[in-house]
């Protein structure tokens, strides 16, 4: 998987590509409109990750230029700005996602996964990990073809951790991606309770050890 | 009450007094002219009768017969001959008439006149009933007069003034389209009237200084947001990278959590305070209709976890199939914002009871065991340490910004969160 990821703060980028890029991912970076043009016109990506505020202008030119060539690169868009005007231009214009910093490294793996796996298998997206096979856009997943029986949230949280395999998640980045009110005390514990009744589930049809407890910290997915 | 209506109303007392009273007193002084006119017709009537009689010097035979003939002849003139002189009279009387054959009103004068040294008693009379008809008719005439005279004015006047506040209504209605955060400015607009052209200059000048505060307070706003949202997302990356260190000690692991805790935490309360700058340098409110159902049933759901763990039994009684005349996005920030409160401030084994109705909501929720103090309730971060102690002050924001009312009252054992619509 091809990424490009146009943004000025190169710390960011260096934080972006380090959580991103894996044995079967390679990150570009561009710091400025004219680098990621340059980039874009000499090859295709998987996904384009751009920020808007840019030094010598408006991320948006990129995206208008890949759609004027016809392009199929997939388009997250990270901004500070979350201003209504911004958001309904970058869709309209045809990104395929918008993420308002900041954000959080495992939340933008999931957009970027979704993103580039609907362009690439236009609805009819599996993912496979080991014996786990995920529908993306039905909701559900199956083990060695057994369907599992799991709720939303379930469902959400086995979608997160596995699009930041073999990468620890916070407790706290859990919560936040689960919607549960990260403010609440008692935040931490629920999702101690959602991951634990996932694990359940899915030992109950033989995935087991995939889910580990990084003691302290959270939870890290991977495959054997 | 109209400007209009308002100028209008002294002048139609003013009508209305100067008819009531004017007409009649056009009849009275009429009618006392003409019987003025009259009564010195009679005068001289008799007066040239006792000229003529003592002129022709008839003697005493003559006489007596050319009364009697006289008063045969029936011509307005009765004499009679008296002892001594009747003071002069004058009445209007009805009596029968041999000529009309019925009652007639006949005015009198009733006299003395002497001839050959005798004294007559003697009584002009003439009918009257064509004189009251022209004072009757000239008294209409003169009414009619008058209501055309005040009814011409009025629908002139009407006229006119619909003329004269057609550049108010076209102000007026321009400026109501006006939105400060609209491209289209307020543009003055030429009326030929002095008092107008000057408002409609001031009133440009005033929405364009507003449209320029507005760009300035929201580019503050913006600049704000970018500004810190940038170092947080940067500092988040790197927290996420440490947590991805291999040889990671439980103290340091801790450390980072909290970290991660308090940065979290800053983020929300960043946005949250974006959120209510951006309410509070707000545009006016949008139009638009939401579904409040769909908005708390999925706030609900999306806290579902929480209501379970707690074990809340929630109600929620509605109106089917209605909506709020209310922006969507306001409504949303609103009932979400009520919802969560209800949940976080709730005790195990509560409940949450929600009352939606076309013109209003009502949350109703288990907690504190007192009532808490509605002066400090919406303040910022006045919260009990459970949220961030911004969702209530947001909330009313939101209302006062929809131009809703929200209202708190403690019914034991229930906190009661009350929104009225606008109406």
């Amino acid at each position: 998987m091809n990424l490009l990821i146009v943004e000025d703060e190169r710390s960011l980028a260096d934080d972006i590509r380090a959580y991103l890029e894996g044995p079967d991912t390679r990150c570009h970076i561009a710091a400025t409109v004219r680098d990621a043009l340059d980039l874009v016109l000499d090859k295709e990506f998987d996904c384009v990750i751009l920020d808007l505020n840019l030094p010598d202008g408006n991320g948006l030119s990129v995206l208008r230029e890949l759609k004027k060539q016809g392009r199929k690169d997939g388009v997250v868009i990270v901004s500070a700005k979350d201003a209504l005007d911004d958001r309904i231009e970058g869709l309209r214009i045809g990104a395929d996602d918008y993420i308002v910093k900041p954000f959080h490294l495992a939340e933008l793996a999931v957009r970027v996964q979704a993103t580039v796996r609907r362009a690439l298998f236009n609805g009819q997206d599996l993912l496979y990990f080991d014996e786990l096979e995920m529908d993306l856009p039905a909701h559900t997943a199956k083990v060695n073809g057994i369907q599992l029986a799991l709720t939303p949230t379930e469902f959400q949280l086995l979608r997160l951790l596995t699009a930041s395999k073999d990468r620890v998640l916070p407790r706290a980045v859990i919560a936040e991606h689960l919607a549960e009110d990260a403010d609440h005390d008692r935040a931490q514990e629920l999702v101690y309770a959602h991951v634990n009744n996932l694990k359940r589930k899915l030992a109950d049809v033989g995935y087991v050890d995939r889910i580990h407890t990084v003691y302290g910290v959270g939870y890290r997915f991977s495959t054997t | 009450m109209k400007l209009l209506h308002r100028t209008r109303r002294p002048f139609w007392i003013y009508a209305a007094v100067v008819m009531v009273l004017s007409v009649p007193a056009y009849y009275l002084v009429l009618e006392r002219q003409w019987l003025a006119d009259i009564d010195e017709d009679l005068t001289v009537q008799k007066e040239k009768l006792e000229h003529g009689l003592n002129a022709r010097r008839l003697s005493d035979v003559e006489l007596d017969s050319a009364v009697v003939r006289l008063n045969a002849l029936d011509i307005g003139v009765q004499l009679a001959q008296g002892e001594r002189s009747m003071p002069d009279h004058y009445a209007t009387v009805t009596r029968p008439d041999a000529f009309h054959g019925h009652d007639e009103p006949f005015r009198t004068y009733t006299s003395t006149i002497h001839v050959n040294g005798r004294t007559y008693a003697i009584t002009v009379s003439r009918v009257i009933e064509e004189t009251e008809e022209l004072i009757t008719g000239i008294a209409l005439i003169a009414t009619i007069t008058l209501l055309l005279l005040f009814g011409g004015v009025l629908l002139l006047d009407r006229m006119s003034a619909q003329r004269i506040w057609a550049p108010f209504h076209s102000m007026l209605a321009r400026l109501k389209r006006f939105q400060v955060d609209d491209a289209e400015p307020f543009r003055a607009a030429a009326t030929g009237v002095n008092e107008f052209d000057e408002l409609e200059r001031e009133m440009e000048q005033l929405t364009a200084r507003n449209m320029a505060m507005y760009v300035e307070q929201r580019r503050f706003t913006e600049n704000a947001a970018h500004e810190l949202r940038t170092p947080i997302a940067l500092l988040q990356g790197k927290l996420e990278r440490l947590f991805q260190s291999k040889d990671l000690t439980q103290e340091q692991a801790t450390l980072l959590e909290e970290a991660s805790t308090v940065l979290g935490r800053m983020h929300r309360s960043h946005e949250g305070l974006l959120l209510l700058a951006r309410l509070e340098n707000g545009t006016a409110p949008r139009s638009g209709t939401s579904d409040p159902y769909a908005i708390v049933r999925i706030a609900l759901e999306q806290a579902d976890d929480r209501i379970r763990e707690l074990g809340l039994s929630v109600s929620v009684e509605r109106v089917p199939d209605m909506t709020w005349r209310l922006d969507p996005a306001m409504a949303e920030i609103l009932l979400v914002n009520l919802v969560g409160n209800a949940i976080r401030h709730n005790v195990p084994g509560g409940r949450i009871d929600v009352r939606i109705t076309p013109s209003s909501f009502a949350i109703a929720n288990t907690g504190a065991e007192a009532g808490l103090d509605p002066a400090h309730l919406f303040k910022r971060f006045a919260g009990s340490g459970k949220g961030l102690g911004l969702g209530l002050a947001i909330a009313q924001r939101v209302c006062e910004r929809q131009g809703c009312t929200l209202n708190y009252a403690f019914e034991a054992p229930l906190h009661v969160f009350r929104v009225t619509l606008r109406g």
